[in-house]
């Protein structure tokens, strides 16, 4: 019974999951279609007499009905097909393979110290309520949180790359380097990532563990004379899990999509520099494909966010 | 980003007289071996390495890094043979023949003959051609092969820079019938190892090469950051070895760094405020005039460019340009004289000035700085801001009053005729003189320098003094230069030795 009611309420997220990415996808494309300039324009820059601009426009076929064209677009989506570049001709998907690799390459790296750290860290200032520790860590983490990336990217930079020389400030990955040569290439954009994210990260850990901490139940623990670090582990932990959670995969959806400004920093080929490329020479089949990979990163790690708080918190899967 | 319509005004150097030697001046011995690095700008995922679709400088870069044209800028402007060993023009510079060197291989082993020479250029002609250097090209009437190792390429009506037009950096040999680049086989100094679209491009030297004192590094990697910051951090850290394009604010930090240094050099591109003369109000030369003088030049270019440049005089060849009008005098900023034509013009009002920084980074500063120096000469300017997307469509060409940016052109006749002529698409100021048409083809047709000259001075004067363009100031070229990198000298109007480092320059141990 219980089995039965998991596996239908995870199919209702997955089947609300598709309609949203059904709704991104449409946002997407009308987002491609009302900005100003198409590919033609953007291609002949200076050179755009209405005659090449027409002719363009004719052999790419951005003449025909905008209805048309995205149904064409989201069948082949759909079935694998992400279509070829309007500027190059290249097939997108050799396009996007590499790149996304790079990003989730960075994403998982920095994730693997962001996570931890950040949820660690927030429970310690959980079990430190109020003392120096919590203070400590407060203050700490509200100063990476408040500085803009780039600042942060650019600082880390200058100490990492340019004083101390100990990464590189390009961070640039191939197939002849060793996993170790890699991890040196990405710490600089890595550490950035974590020190961003975590702040949040760990804000929220907290929070969430303070906000079970007043509920009875807890009090009952106390008073029947466990620590309070047992309270926090045993107890309030567990209640805790399914908003920790949301905010891990959160972290982790931000990790994949949200890096544009530190690739650019650290000139990283992953997905938003190609992204922005695309955006900036109206290449839009490719602005399509990432914004619907992005959308597909953000919808999928939800959905697990979901799917794993109704699995460690039992209470969730009665209906009220 | 790729700003791509920037670059295609730009093409190759700055003209200069016809040399038929290679004599090259006298340098240091140069160091063997080593790895350099070049970090340079325009890349994106969808390069390749076809000559008829490089559009930016770092493509010209990756370029000249593998391949070899038929001729080749050299410092001071001076043109060389590069595959043509010589050549030679009839009376009227109508037929021009290219003797090819003997002896030179491609990559693959395969020698080069004419008959590859004419499949690289007619690449680029034709109605279907979508390359970058079709536009150079339109005049030629029909190429020939003379024998396996001569050309003959025959114009429509003469041109005596026929040997500059070759040096163009699209117009690189490949071998006959090449339709797929990817393996990237060219006759130049290094040869492809791996090409990441975007990111990368790594060559080893070629063992083969032809030319026995270029290609002093054993490999090369042209890496594409454009990330103006990145690239100046990765040449402070030593990743990168040359970094092209350095913009004027940190041109003096890098000065002021340990181990690098910068390499600034005049160049021909140029960023003028536009008026379309076929139009109010600036059908009125009184008030084309008026805006001339109200230009602050040293203002402005201290202030816009921090003094990486030169002034400007109204027209658009350059100093460093050997046909450059020197006897002109130079127009200063002149708040009475703007004042009196303004009010000779008879114009009440205030001027429109639709300016984007999308034209070039300080184009909004200037027109501000431009708004202060003519309200004191009495004459009101409002600034509007157009968006970038859509500028060059909607606004270039189209408004009376723009700021405009050129690239600077291989020769005074392309930058002449490109924007100057009646008949020219881009005749950005909308300035029609038959008896300018009449004498740039006259003095395009003609071979005797002297003569030449004299012609290029009176179309210069005729723009200086009746033009619709104010042109405040030339842009310099600036990289930015690791110290052990030795042999960098500047060539041509474009960054980078004209593009051309990864063969020119060494590693010292």
């Amino acid at each position: 019974m219980a089995d039965n009611s998991i596996q239908a309420l995870v199919l209702k997220r997955l089947a609300s999951g598709l309609v949203t990415l059904l709704i991104v996808s449409l946002l997407v494309f009308v987002g491609t279609e009302i900005l100003p300039g198409d590919v033609a324009q953007a291609v002949l820059g200076q050179q755009a007499t209405p005659e090449a601009v027409q002719a363009i426009r004719d052999q790419l076929g951005l003449e025909r009905p905008a209805a048309v064209r995205y149904l064409e677009w989201l069948a082949d989506f759909a079935l694998g097909d992400l279509g070829t570049s309007l500027v190059s001709g290249r097939e997108i998907s050799e396009m996007i393979g590499q790149r996304l690799s790079n990003t989730f390459f960075l994403a998982a790296v920095a994730a693997v110290i962001a996570i931890p750290l950040s949820v660690g860290l927030g429970l310690l200032a959980a079990l430190y309520e109020g003392r120096p520790t919590d203070k400590g860590i407060s203050i700490l983490t509200l100063i990476f949180v408040s500085l803009p990336d780039f600042l942060l990217g650019y600082i880390l930079l200058l100490l990492g790359a340019v004083v101390l020389g100990w990464f590189p400030a390009l961070s640039k990955l191939s197939d002849s380097m060793t996993f170790w040569q890699q991890l040196n290439a990405v710490a600089l954009p890595c550490l950035t990532l974590a020190l961003v994210t975590s702040s949040h990260t760990m804000r929220l850990t907290r929070a969430a563990v303070l906000s079970v901490m007043h509920q009875p139940y807890v009090e009952m623990a106390a008073l029947k004379g466990a620590s309070r670090k047992r309270i926090i582990l045993r107890h309030a932990l567990p209640n805790a899990l399914s908003p920790i959670l949301n905010i891990v995969m959160l972290t982790l959806a931000f990790l994949v999509v949200g890096v544009v400004v530190v690739e650019a920093v650290f000139n990283y080929a992953g997905m938003g520099r190609l992204m922005i490329d695309a955006v900036s020479k109206r290449d839009m089949p490719l602005v399509q494909a990432c914004g619907l990979i992005f959308a597909s990163v953000y919808v999928l790690l939800n959905l697990t966010a979901d799917i794993l708080s109704l699995l460690t918190n039992p209470r969730r899967r009665r209906p009220k | 980003m790729i700003k791509r319509r920037d670059f295609l005004k730009s093409s190759a150097a700055t003209a200069g007289l016809i040399g038929l030697s290679a004599a090259l001046p006298a340098r240091a011995a140069a160091n063997k071996g080593g790895h350099l690095v070049i970090g340079t700008t325009g890349g994106s995922a969808g390069d390749t390495l076809d000559p008829t679709k490089l559009t930016s400088v770092g493509h010209g870069v990756m370029g000249y890094t593998l391949g070899n044209c038929l001729t080749e800028i050299e410092e001071g402007g001076e043109l060389v043979g590069e595959l043509a060993e010589s050549w030679e023009s009839s009376e009227d510079a109508v037929t021009w023949k290219f003797e090819l060197r003997k002896g030179v291989t491609f990559h693959n082993g395969q020698a080069m003959t004419s008959a590859d020479v004419i499949h690289s250029i007619n690449l680029h002609r034709g109605e279907d051609s979508t390359s970058g250097a079709k536009g150079l090209l339109s005049n030629i009437a029909d190429i020939a092969a003379d024998g396996d190792h001569a050309i003959v390429v025959t114009m429509n009506a003469g041109n005596a820079d026929v040997p500059y037009l070759m040096a163009d950096y699209h117009l690189l040999i490949v071998p006959a019938g090449t339709e797929n680049f990817a393996a990237g086989i060219f006759t130049g100094p290094y040869m492809l190892k791996e090409f990441v679209p975007g990111e990368r491009l790594s060559a080893t030297r070629n063992p083969n090469y032809w030319k026995s004192d270029r290609a002093h590094v054993e490999s090369v990697d042209v890496l594409f950051v454009d990330d103006t910051t990145a690239r100046i951090s990765g040449l402070i850290t030593g990743e990168i070895h040359i970094a092209g394009r350095v913009d004027p604010q940190s041109a003096a930090l890098i000065d002021g760094a340990p181990g690098v240094h910068t390499e600034n050099h005049p160049a021909a591109g140029h960023r003028p405020l536009l008026m379309a003369c076929d139009r109010a109000p600036f059908d009125n030369l009184d008030l084309r005039l008026a805006v001339k003088y109200a230009l602050d030049r040293p203002q402005i270019l201290e202030n816009v460019m921090a003094g990486f440049g030169s002034l400007g005089n109204d027209h658009p060849i350059p100093p460093s340009d050997p046909f450059h009008a020197a006897d002109i005098p130079q127009r200063a900023y002149d708040p009475d004289k703007a004042a009196h034509h303004l009010k000779k013009s008879g114009f009440e009002g205030a001027l429109e000035l639709h300016t984007s920084n999308t034209t070039f980074s300080g184009a909004e500063a200037m027109a501000a700085l431009f708004q202060q120096s003519a309200a004191a000469a009495g004459l009101k300017v409002d600034i509007k801001r157009e968006p970038a997307d859509g500028f060059w469509s909607n606004v270039w060409m189209q408004k009376p009053f723009v700021s405009g940016a050129w690239g600077g052109r291989p020769t005074a006749d392309i930058m002449l005729t490109t924007a100057y002529s009646s008949e020219a698409s881009w005749n950005d100021t909308m300035w029609r003189r038959a008896d300018f048409d009449q004498k740039l083809a006259l003095a395009r047709a003609e071979t005797n320098f002297d003569t030449r000259k004299a012609h290029y001075h009176d179309l210069q004067l005729m723009i200086h003094e009746d033009g619709g363009a104010g042109i405040p100031f030339f842009v310099n070229n600036v990289d930015g230069v690791r110290d052990e990198v030795k042999g960098f000298y500047p060539a041509g109007s474009f960054e980078l030795s004209g593009m051309r480092v990864a063969e020119r320059t060494w590693l010292e141990s």
